[in-house]
């Protein structure tokens, strides 16, 4: 079984979790860590160790962030050594959606995460593309 | 195959939750359901696919559903949608 686990910085990581529970149904093994603004970083790495410990339950957790070079990114590459993991960056509601309700469904980690960054991607519209598309 | 034409009666329509629960509906069973509203068609076991029908209350979706278990499937997503999806409105 893969985890999952959120990280960003304000407090995006807890409330992008409850929505997804909100639309889904609640979840297990899928963990949020937000960093707030004036957190001690050493502090916030430590606590975000002891929640990956957790969620990995061997075959791995996937991290999905808010920006790439952002602090809770880069606490999350330097957290990689000690652990089976696999960053995905600019986490939205689609990409969540997909990620948890899919996550039964793989063993492979590097597998898993490509999936997900695919379906984040992809989710993202320009509304009138779609609308015009149905006027067809 | 069954197909069947099913309209939304409830307020917000097929609303992210309500996408969600027919998708957890459709999961139960082992056919093939797709969903179609004007040119667009969904795959009923994903809430994303579904949720890009953008389908609000009086929408008319046709329902398509193959597969060993498809007359009970279309009973159970006919019901839901009756039902308004237990919105409690």
């Amino acid at each position: 079984m893969i985890g999952i686990l959120i990280v960003t910085h304000g407090s995006l990581a807890d409330e992008i979790m409850k929505t997804c529970f909100k639309i889904i149904g609640e979840r297990d093994d899928v963990g949020a860590y937000s960093i707030q603004w004036d957190d001690d970083p050493a502090l916030a790495t430590r606590r975000i160790e002891k929640l990956m410990k957790k969620l990995d339950q061997g075959d791995g957790v996937l991290v999905l962030t808010d920006m790439f070079g952002g602090t809770p990114t880069n606490i999350m590459i330097s957290l990689s050594k000690h652990f089976q993991v696999e960053i995905v960056t600019g986490v939205n509601l689609p990409m969540l959606i997909k990620a948890v309700t899919t996550m039964n469904t793989f063993n492979d980690l590097s597998e898993f995460a490509e999936k997900v960054k695919q379906q984040g991607q992809k989710n993202i519209y320009k509304v009138s593309d779609i609308l015009s598309m149905k006027r067809v | 195959m069954v197909e069947k034409k099913l309209k939304l009666a409830n307020k917000l329509g097929l609303h992210a939750r309500a996408a969600a629960k027919l998708v957890q509906l459709g999961e139960t069973f082992k056919s093939e359901i797709k969903i179609s509203k004007d040119n667009v068609e969904a795959d009923g076991k994903s809430i994303l696919s579904v949720l890009l029908l953008a389908a609000p209350v009086g929408t008319e979706l046709t329902f398509t559903i193959q597969g060993p278990d498809e007359g009970k499937a279309m009973i159970a997503i006919g019901s839901l949608i009756e039902r308004k999806f237990d919105e409690g409105e």
